[in-house]
């Protein structure tokens, strides 16, 4: 018995996003040359799938088991984390035409295809329906350099996508079905090697992280800035999937994996002078944090109560991260040195920057500490000691560059002249602040998401 | 469900309230202002704080939650309040002192350019400290502890253009991090045993954690402790952390900050009291600490360092009277040390801002009594109670501790009475040196004025404090009833003996009278051995050597990770930080270097990675 | 007959494996992709042969299909926009974004 409710749940958002695209698509079809539709228009149709899309999304799906697909919990508050991050990407881009908002959704559709999918094939599906307008988006920056990390990230993503298909037919040798079932033997555990293999390419653990930081440089702000929140939330959905296959082996890899990505990530990123990449760089050792959240809650058996961290953390981040990329548009700031005496010249921007900096570094009462915390409490209780150590340790390594930045807005000279702020519309400053004060508000008072997740699965 | 008065609520509301109009509405309009709605604040905390004492004095303390921060699954975190003797004794001179560096601070910051700034950060100090204290359970008390660091640190780095400031303001907050991990350590300890931090479950069942585990916490909190409260081998931030504004520095050791160390020991007690030779262990750091710090104040010159040193000494003196199984001694001890200690601080403010220095040595002051009467009373009677004269406040808290040492007997008593000797000592030093007498060693400042009086009534009335407060000492016993964890034996002041009443004013004498003997009848003996042997001074100069041991230990370890063994001859803790940021520059750049833009590269670890996820999988 | 068609896929997975690894023409990089994704859509529709639940396995093999072709097309003009920004169509030639 399939209910309406379930089915509106579960295909209900990747319909409405498609139905979106199409829409813009339209819409930018049907213009004429002269007459170009103006590009709010294609944004606000786009936004308003979006807005939809997470309506619909709160339907509670759990009930029903259509083929392919599966509703639960965490799925359902992930897709709220992605589909919130498409919001300000939708916002804040300049198209020239339909196509840019029309790949975005395209983008969340895939997304919202792995938030509800029960089989290995709806995951591959998603996974590229995800991937391919995303490198297309970023072919599309504005930066110089964007066709070489489109080139990088496509055929990096190529030969992750061949690597999760190899897995999946292995799986499939020794399952014989495609569902999310552990295979018996180490054939199965092989075959789930290469899709987590994958999946931690999507996520950007290292090693398989090398596409990331150039991919972020080259794309403009808010795109990195939806990869570094949409994209990121929609791999550990990805892999908090595969987690539920294994038989254990690959799960003791997870948290050695999180504590190489946090440390690596962290200790690359303190030499950096470009901020995107700078910021790149520590969206890698947040990964870890992620990964490290997947990783506690697959070694306590995949309990409800420790799937809190993870959403907590993929939320949190939201916040903090696209916050901070934006706030590189808004700004058009691009070099670490010219946040030198940000404070005297631009004290607005330095302390709206200088919040988010705080939570992304963790420091109480921020929305970065909770999510830090939350995620070494569950470690704690999953016993993985060691790397908890090391993931502490890449915290303290983050420090560096984060309260650094800090320092350097607010106890540093300026150097030459002061660039001139540049006319950035006051809605999109109030939209930064408003992540800003996010940030900092989920730290005082981290009950609001656990109450918005209880309030969407009911 | 309890009752909770709205004085609790106050207490948080209206600072809040008060940063709010603040930020939003005095500081982009008027920020000359700025102090106005936080001055108000200050003045309903401590009100509130004086109706919760009155409520505890009668035995009704509370002890409940507010609101859940978290829920998750079967543990969470409350936001609460606890009512209790220990914490509103503290709270009540933490507001009443606050408040008044508050109205201090307005007159000593007025015209700076970051006036707004600095108050506002200020309050937030001031509330930290106040959440800290009306915790009712450790993940609050962490987060609240951590606000507090941070807090110190923008303030010690207030006048950011100032190099030494900014080193400070870094030293301070890395090693209040060190401490802090310790706390965040046991927080975790105390979760993943009992998912529930509330003191007043804690103190039920501390009896019966096994003695292992009951000894990990009180080493992490002692950990924490003597990194917050500045005790022995982790005190050097303190003293540099003088580069920050006077008031800042009142606030900080009167009030604030270092005797939130004292009060986690406090709020800790039950389980710390229960290890075996613990409570001895923080007895002898905190003699130790109180001999070695007495003993370089007495060879400070700087005005700020002495009385910083000064700070450190008296929280040694906490930390004796605590460990000897004295808590009550020790917290009235925390309380009437925060009125003197204000009013020395604040005095030593009005002097820089006669000099319109940010701080002065006793070279450029002296014979200032005349010139400066209501500063020089004031300080006379802040270091009457210091060094432990008759009927001050600071007679009755130390006579407390002395008693505890006299009762314990043996090498206490010889500590206790050297601090008391030692207290006496530098703080008649500078009194001499300041205001007495002209010496050929001294310039004369020129035009020394009053302060305005809205610098000098604080002040006036935290002396009257500073005198006073002692006879409040059975009163502070009977708040601190309310709410006293049953295990540990109830805090009371025994009436004090004579006979040790007898040997600390002595030992005081002794030490007021030799401070006369080397500044008035020798007058240039401060300079001349400075100058006859520069070897001792050197050596002073240094802390006796102390400084050394940390950035040895840290030289040798970082030659050890660095292969080329480059010879390190920074000062001290700067060696720390610069050498790990070395190591972490090195590990950045060899990770940096393997990403060398080559589609190639990348691809070939994108299949190392998946090779070896595959071949764990295969070979396990 | 399964260990030989599973010996064929696996030696085209890494035929492809090696293509990608080692060759610098983006060309060959790209085909070498596109045989990994064959092998495994060989793989997996071998195995529909013989799984209880078949259907399952075929329809997977025509959507991977479906997909690379749509992975392709965003591929190749990639690479046509390499070339057409005057620089060679070989790895190295893009090289700006590091450290």
């Amino acid at each position: 018995m399939i209910s309406l409710a379930s089915v509106l749940g579960l295909w209900g958002p990747a319909a409405v996003l498609a139905g979106g695209s199409l829409a813009v698509l339209a819409i930018g079809l049907g213009a004429s040359d002269e007459h170009r539709p103006p590009a709010w228009l294609m944004r606000a149709t786009a936004a308003a799938a979006v807005l939809l899309a997470l309506a619909l999304g709160a339907v509670s799906p759990e009930a029903a088991r259509p083929p392919l697909l599966r509703g639960d919990l965490l799925g359902s508050s992930l897709q709220a984390v992605f589909l919130a991050a498409g919001l300000p990407f939708l916002f804040m881009m300049d198209p020239a035409d339909e196509v840019p908002p029309a790949l975005a959704l395209g983008s969340l559709i895939g997304m919202a295809i792995i938030a509800v999918s029960g089989s290995l094939l709806a995951l591959f599906i998603g996974l590229e329906l995800m991937s391919v307008p995303a490198y297309l988006l970023v072919a599309r920056s504005r930066s110089p350099r964007a066709l070489e990390a489109a080139v990088k990230y496509f055929f990096a993503g190529g030969a992750a996508a061949a690597l999760f298909l190899m897995g999946m037919a292995v799986h499939f040798s020794a399952a014989g079905s495609l569902d999310l079932a552990a295979a018996p033997g180490r054939v199965g555990e092989a075959g789930l090697a290469l899709m987590v293999a994958a999946a931690l390419f999507k996520l950007g653990a290292v090693p398989l992280h090398f596409w990331l930081p150039d991919v972020y440089e080259a794309s403009d702000p808010e795109l990195a800035g939806f990869f570094s929140t949409g994209v990121k939330a929609a791999a550990v959905l990805l892999l908090a999937r595969l987690t539920g296959i294994s038989q254990g082996p690959i799960l003791a890899v997870l948290p050695w994996a999180a504590a190489l990505t946090i440390l690596f990530g962290a200790a690359v990123a303190l030499r950096q002078t470009r901020l995107q990449r700078l910021l790149a760089y520590s969206s890698i050792s947040h990964a870890g944090f992620m990964l490290l959240a997947v990783a506690a809650w697959a070694g306590q058996g995949r309990p409800l109560s420790a799937a809190g961290a993870v959403f907590f953390y993929a939320a949190a981040y939201l916040f903090m991260s696209a916050g901070a990329f934006l706030w590189l548009k808004v700004t058009g700031l691009s070099e670490r040195s010219e946040l030198k005496g940000l404070a005297r010249s631009r004290p607005a921007d330095a302390a709206v920057l200088g919040v988010l900096l705080l939570a992304l570094a963790g420091i109480p009462p921020t929305a970065g500490f909770v999510a830090k915390f939350l995620v070494f409490w569950e470690g704690f209780k999953a016993g993985i000691y060691a790397p908890l150590v090391l993931a502490g340790l890449g915290a303290f390594l983050s420090l560096g560059y984060y309260l650094g930045m800090v320092r350097d807005m607010y106890f540093d000279e300026p150097e030459g002249e002061a660039a001139a702020a540049p006319e950035a519309g006051m809605t999109r400053r109030c939209l930064v602040s408003a992540f800003a004060v996010l940030a900092l508000l989920l730290g005082v008072m981290p009950w609001l998401v656990d109450s918005l997740r209880a309030g969407g699965s009911r | 469900m309890i009752e909770i008065p709205l004085a609790v609520y106050l207490l948080f509301l209206a600072p809040l309230a008060a940063l709010a109009v603040g930020f939003f509405v005095t500081r982009p309009l008027k920020p000359e202002w700025t102090h106005i709605p936080i001055l108000a604040s200050c003045v309903v905390v401590t009100c509130s704080a004086a109706s919760l004492a009155g409520m505890v004095y009668e035995g009704r303390g509370l002890d409940g939650t507010l609101f859940y921060w978290m829920v998750a699954g079967d543990w969470s975190v409350p936001f609460g309040v606890r009512i209790d003797g220990v914490g509103v004794s503290v709270l009540s001179m933490v507001s009443l002192v606050g408040a008044l560096i508050h109205v201090y601070a307005a007159g000593y910051m007025k015209g700076e350019p970051g006036f707004a700034r600095f108050f506002l950060v200020f309050h937030l100090f001031y509330l930290s400290m106040i959440g800290l204290l009306v915790s009712n359970n450790y993940v609050q008390f962490y987060l609240f502890w951590e606000l507090v660091g941070v807090c110190s640190y923008f303030l010690i780095g207030y006048w950011m253009h100032k190099e030494t400031a900014r080193r400070a303001a870094m030293q301070a907050f890395l090693t209040l991090r060190v401490a802090d991990f310790g706390l965040m350590l046991a927080v975790l300890v105390i979760l993943g045993l009992y998912r529930n931090t509330r003191f007043a479950a804690l103190y039920a069942v501390a009896g019966a954690l096994p003695a292992g585990l009951l000894a990990l916490l009180g080493v992490l909190f002692v950990w924490a402790a003597a990194g917050k409260s500045a005790l022995f081998p982790l005190y050097f931030w303190l003293p540099d952390a003088m580069e920050g504004p006077t008031p800042v520095s009142a606030l900080m050791h009167a009030a604030t900050m270092v005797t939130a160390g004292i009060f986690l020991l406090v709020r800790s007690w039950p389980f710390i009291s229960l290890v075996p030779g613990l409570p001895e262990f923080i007895a002898v750091v905190g003699a130790a600490t109180a001999i070695f710090a007495a003993l370089l104040a007495a060879s400070q010159t700087d005005l700020k360092r002495i009385l910083a040193y000064s700070t450190v000494s008296h929280l040694g003196l906490m930390a004796f009277g605590l460990g000897l199984r004295h808590v009550g001694a020790g917290v009235f001890h925390l309380v009437t040390h925060g009125f003197f200690k204000a009013v020395l601080f604040l005095c030593a403010g009005i002097l820089a801002h006669a000099a319109h220095k940010s701080t002065v040595t006793v070279s450029e002051v002296g014979g200032l009594w005349r010139k400066m009467p209501l500063t020089f009373v004031c300080f006379t009677a802040a270091a009457l109670s210091l060094a432990g004269f008759p009927f001050t406040a600071g007679f009755y808290s130390k006579d407390a501790i002395l008693d505890a040492a006299f009762a314990h007997g043996g090498w206490a008593v010889a500590a206790g009475l050297a601090i008391a000797a030692g207290s006496a000592f530098y703080i008649f030093r500078m009194l001499f040196l300041t205001f007495f007498g002209s010496r050929a060693d001294q310039q004369t400042m020129e035009h020394p004025h009053e302060a305005p009086p809205v610098m000098a009534v604080p002040v006036a009335f935290l002396a009257l404090g500073a005198i006073g407060v002692g006879w409040l000492g059975h009163g502070l016993m009977r708040m601190l009833l309310s709410g006293w964890p049953p295990s540990v034996p109830p805090p009371g002041l025994t009436e004090p003996s004579h006979a040790v009443s007898a040997a600390a004013l002595m030992a005081a004498a002794l030490g007021a009278g030799a401070a006369y003997w080397t500044t008035m009848r020798l007058p240039s003996w401060d300079w001349d051995w400075r100058r006859e042997r520069p070897a001792l001074a050197a050596l002073f100069a240094e802390d006796l050597g102390w400084r050394r041991v940390p950035a040895a230990c840290v030289s040798s370890a970082v030659w050890f990770a660095d292969k080329v063994g480059r010879v390190l001859d920074h000062d001290s803790w700067d060696a720390a930080i610069e050498g790990s940021a070395g190591a972490c520059r090195r590990v950045s750049e060899a990770g940096g270097r393997l990403a060398t833009g080559s589609i190639s590269d990348s691809l070939w670890w994108v299949m190392t990675g998946a090779a070896a996820l595959l071949a764990w999988a295969g070979y396990r | 007959m399964s260990a030989l068609i599973w010996a064929v896929s696996g030696l085209l997975f890494f035929l492809g494996l090696a293509a990608v690894v080692l060759r610098r023409q983006l060309l060959a990089v790209f085909l070498g992709m596109e045989l990994m994704v064959v092998a495994a859509a060989l793989a997996l529709g071998h195995e529909a042969t013989r799984a209880a639940a078949g259907a399952e396995g075929f329809v997977a093999v025509l959507l991977v299909l479906a997909v690379a072709a749509a992975e392709a097309v965003v591929g190749l003009t990639l690479v046509l926009r390499v070339h057409w920004s005057g620089r060679p169509a070989e790895a190295d030639s893009l090289r700006e974004l590091r450290g």
